[in-house]
């Protein structure tokens, strides 16, 4: 059992680096427009298709 | 969320579609020249897949393109800087999105990127040092598109921005937190012994510091800021809940008792922080439409003494002076007059009302900008109402805060008597226990949590049907509303000229459409509207006579088409003469909206008194309003805005408790709408007026305002039930911890559990059938 006084701040250093990940994800402006990703994903996979 | 695209009527009947826009076609595969242009451009430039994705995507009609001189975007070559971000209207689809994005492609000696957001209709552009924005224009106008600069992000926006970032990152951390803290709460919550035990609760107690100082710090900011103005914050039992739960848990934890609740108060600052964020996007969203801001940016662009040739129907945005031609000019927004007037040389063309064209179509009209922006006498007159505001408004913000009052003081002074009573015993533990039960599992969800929410998802609603709420507190006025005010000409009516009565006989169709097609006076197309597509008689010797009518010669004799000899004002009736014999008239009306008729008879059956309000003529008046089922006594006609102003106001004067509701799209109305407890005003074409109103609807018509109703009912259904549902969950669950017979950990899990009841009470309220879902 003792696993866990290395599991512990093993799990808190991960969820940790998905906050600062979210955080660095905000600051560029990522959830900003939620709408035109979407449809842009869409057409550049369109696009190689008629390439 | 997708504003939709404004659909012009189709402009006559055929069988079929343009190929480019999807309008009836009239000029062989086209509806006209422009899209006939647009369509050869994009097949030159190889851009011809846009069609074949366009017919993949959904469809909306959408504009037909407009001529705009090249001129009009020079002056933004030097307004603009590198990275200049323009509205372009006739956005809508994933096709479009393909074909915005393809600038860098088309033009790569002028643009380095484009990005288009299809929510606000805005592209960021990224522009090569010599390039130039006019040229970005061009284009898109080529394409058929409408593309507005818009002016740079102001502070103001910069700060919102940044506000919205810091509150998405603190609730993300917030949320972080809770689900951490929750994790190492499952070994407490079933039963691990020893050292463990120790570690787990301090590691819950430290993330919990973070949250509740870090996150949980615009909370405090709140209540601060509350009791500085010597108010109650809503928050402050939360607050307190929130640092006496820590600070009793801290006792504890530092006391070896095991009994803590940061779990509780970690999910509860997430959920507060959602909550909050929900509301404030939704609430910006509603204020930030593009419409005005794409408003703003027109003024800069056209300077004083500026020259503009009018052709096509166009909505004026600055105050002109007509130096050459004639044309007509409708003044349904400034002053509820449904005729076209006449305007010569020298005439002046305000802000706010409709250029319709030129009198006759070989003469082009041009005008001199004479004040543009804040300068133009509209703007003047919106200033001054504007000034004359700020009033009745804050009473249901004094309702709300009175409630919020009663509720933190009702717990307060309990959670204070019972603490002081206990502690008089010398039961102190007890006591505080108790206390803490309550302020915890008292949770005026239904007030800071659910009501918020439910007003929120109310105005999202309203707005995915075309309504912007601007104000949250619209739809419990809206719901107290007995008296509706509906203005005529714009608002009920389309404000365009129809055909009301036709008493030429059909033998003469051919010969009035070869009279009409060849005139681009409004009178002359809307008769061309209401024949339709048909035979043409051939003509000879066409003449259009400026002021009178239209003439020619068919098959030897004269015919012609001229202003009624009875009406000299207005143009409302036209004779129809073959050699100077009267065969015929047509009589003109303001074409009443298909729905009008719906919105009238609902609000009847929900009990308002529905009252018209014109600046037309009585006759035209009565006739909508027997049309509509409105009482004569009802209608009122020939009121200045001043008028309709007072009309609201003896009726307010005559109930108290009874509010008004005004219904109205232009200028004439902006005092009513001023005046009336609640306001809608219907999108005509002047977006500047509707400033003053507490919603205004995207689309033109009135469909927007039925599904308003239909929502503010929701709205009312839901509040009631989680009104009831937080009472009874309130006084029951209370009287228990007053009893001692709920424990803060029952509390703690109580109250989330509680909050999370009323959210999804409202989402269930709130969702939409599976019609309107796909739609």
């Amino acid at each position: 059992m003792e696993v866990i006084y290395f599991m512990i701040p093993v799990a808190l250093a991960l969820g940790g680096l998905f906050v600062v990940g979210f955080v660095q994800m905000v600051r560029s402006g990522q959830y900003e427009d939620l709408e035109t990703p979407a449809i842009r994903m869409l057409e550049n996979s369109e696009e190689e298709e008629t390439k | 969320m997708s504003t939709p695209v404004v659909i012009p009527e189709p402009l006559e009947q055929s069988a079929s579609p343009c190929l480019h826009c999807g309008n009836p076609a009239l000029v062989g595969q086209f509806c006209c020249m422009g899209c006939e242009t647009v369509f050869a451009i994009l097949q030159q430039s190889g851009l011809s897949q846009y069609y074949k994705r366009k017919a993949e995507g959904f469809q909306l009609k959408r504009a037909a393109p407009v001529e705009i001189p090249a001129a009009h975007y020079e002056n933004w070559n030097n307004v603009c800087g590198e990275r200049p971000e323009l509205y372009v209207d006739g956005v809508h689809c994933s096709a479009c999105v393909w074909l915005i994005e393809k600038l860098p492609e088309v033009l790569p000696e002028v643009v380095v990127s484009a990005r288009l957001d299809l929510s606000k209709s805005t592209v960021k552009i990224q522009l090569r040092p010599e390039g130039k924005i006019s040229e970005i224009a061009e284009r898109l106008a080529s394409w058929g598109y409408r593309p507005e600069l818009l002016k740079s992000e102001g502070e103001a926006e910069r700060f919102q921005n940044d506000e919205n970032r810091r509150r998405l990152i603190d609730l993300g951390i917030a949320g972080a937190l809770a689900g951490n803290v929750m994790l190492m709460s499952i070994p407490l919550y079933s039963g691990v012994g020893g050292s463990f035990e120790r570690v787990f609760e301090w590691i819950s107690a430290a993330l919990s510091v973070v949250s509740l100082v870090y996150c949980g710090r615009s909370l405090f900011a709140n209540v601060l800021h509350a009791f500085r103005s010597r108010r109650f914050s809503i928050d402050l039992p939360i607050v307190l809940a929130l640092v006496a739960a820590f600070l009793f848990s801290g006792f504890n934890l530092l006391h070896g008792v095991h009994s803590l609740y940061y779990d509780s108060m970690t999910a509860l600052i997430f959920l507060l922080l959602a909550s909050r964020y929900a509301l404030a996007r939704l609430r910006q969203l509603g204020l930030g439409q593009s419409a005005f801001r794409s408003w703003i940016l027109k003024d800069s662009v056209l300077r004083v003494g500026d020259f503009l040739t009018l052709s096509d129907p166009k909505e004026m945005d600055v105050d002109v002076r007509l130096v050459e031609g004639r044309g007509f000019v409708s003044q349904a927004f400034l002053t509820g007059e449904s005729a076209p007037m006449l305007v010569v040389a020298g005439d002046m063309i305000y802000a706010g009302s409709r250029w319709l064209g030129s009198e006759s179509s070989a003469s082009a009209s041009r005008v001199e900008v004479v004040a543009t922006g804040p300068d133009t006498r509209l703007a003047k007159i919106l200033r001054d109402q504007e000034a004359i505001s700020n009033r009745g408004r804050s009473n249901f913000e004094r309702v709300n805060e009175t409630r919020a009052f009663w509720l933190v003081s009702i717990v307060l002074v309990v959670a204070l008597g019972v603490l002081a009573y206990f502690g008089f015993k010398g039961e102190w533990e007890s006591g505080l226990v108790r206390a803490i039960s309550l302020l915890i599992v008292t949770c005026p969800c239904a007030f800071a949590l659910a009501a918020p929410l439910t007003l929120s998802l109310g105005m999202k609603r309203a707005l995915e049907q075309g309504a912007v709420v601007r104000d949250p507190d619209f739809f419990e006025r809206f719901l107290q509303v007995r008296d509706v005010f509906l203005d005529k000409t714009g608002t009920l009516t389309t404000g365009h000229l129809q055909v009301e009565v036709n008493a030429v006989p059909g033998a003469f169709h051919p010969i009035v459409r070869a009279l009409t097609a060849r005139s681009s006076h409004p009178v002359s197309r809307a008769i061309s509207r209401h024949l339709g597509v048909g035979p043409i008689a051939a003509i000879e010797q066409f003449q259009e006579i400026p002021g009178f009518g239209v003439q020619g010669r068919i098959d030897g004799q004269f015919y012609g088409l001229f202003r009624g000899a009875d009406a000299s004002a207005s143009l409302t009736t036209v004779d129809f003469l073959r050699d100077d014999e009267w065969v015929g008239l047509y009589r003109f009306s303001d074409e009443v909206r298909g729905e009008a008729r719906d919105l009238v008879s609902r609000f009847q059956s929900r009990g308002f008194r529905v009252h018209l309000l014109s600046g037309d003529q009585r006759a035209a008046v009565q006739n909508i309003a027997d049309l509509l089922g409105i009482p004569p006594s009802q209608a009122h006609a020939r009121l200045s805005p001043e008028e309709k102003s007072r009309l609201i106001e003896s009726s307010q004067a005559s109930s108290q408790s009874n509010l008004t509701l005004m219904v109205g799209d232009g200028l004439n109305d902006a005092l009513a709408l001023k005046t009336a407890d609640v306001s809608i005003a219907v999108r005509g074409g002047l977006e500047n007026s509707l400033r003053v109103a507490d919603v205004y609807t995207l689309n033109p018509g009135l469909h927007s305002i039925l599904a308003l109703d239909e929502w503010a009912l929701r709205v009312r259904r839901v509040l009631g039930y989680n009104f009831l549902f937080s009472t009874a969950y309130n006084v029951f669950s209370g009287a228990l911890a007053v009893a001692g017979l709920m424990s803060p950990l029952l509390a703690a899990v109580l109250m989330p559990l509680s909050a999370v009841t009323a959210f999804t009470a409202t989402l269930i309220g709130f969702r939409r059938s599976q019609e309107e879902r796909w739609k």
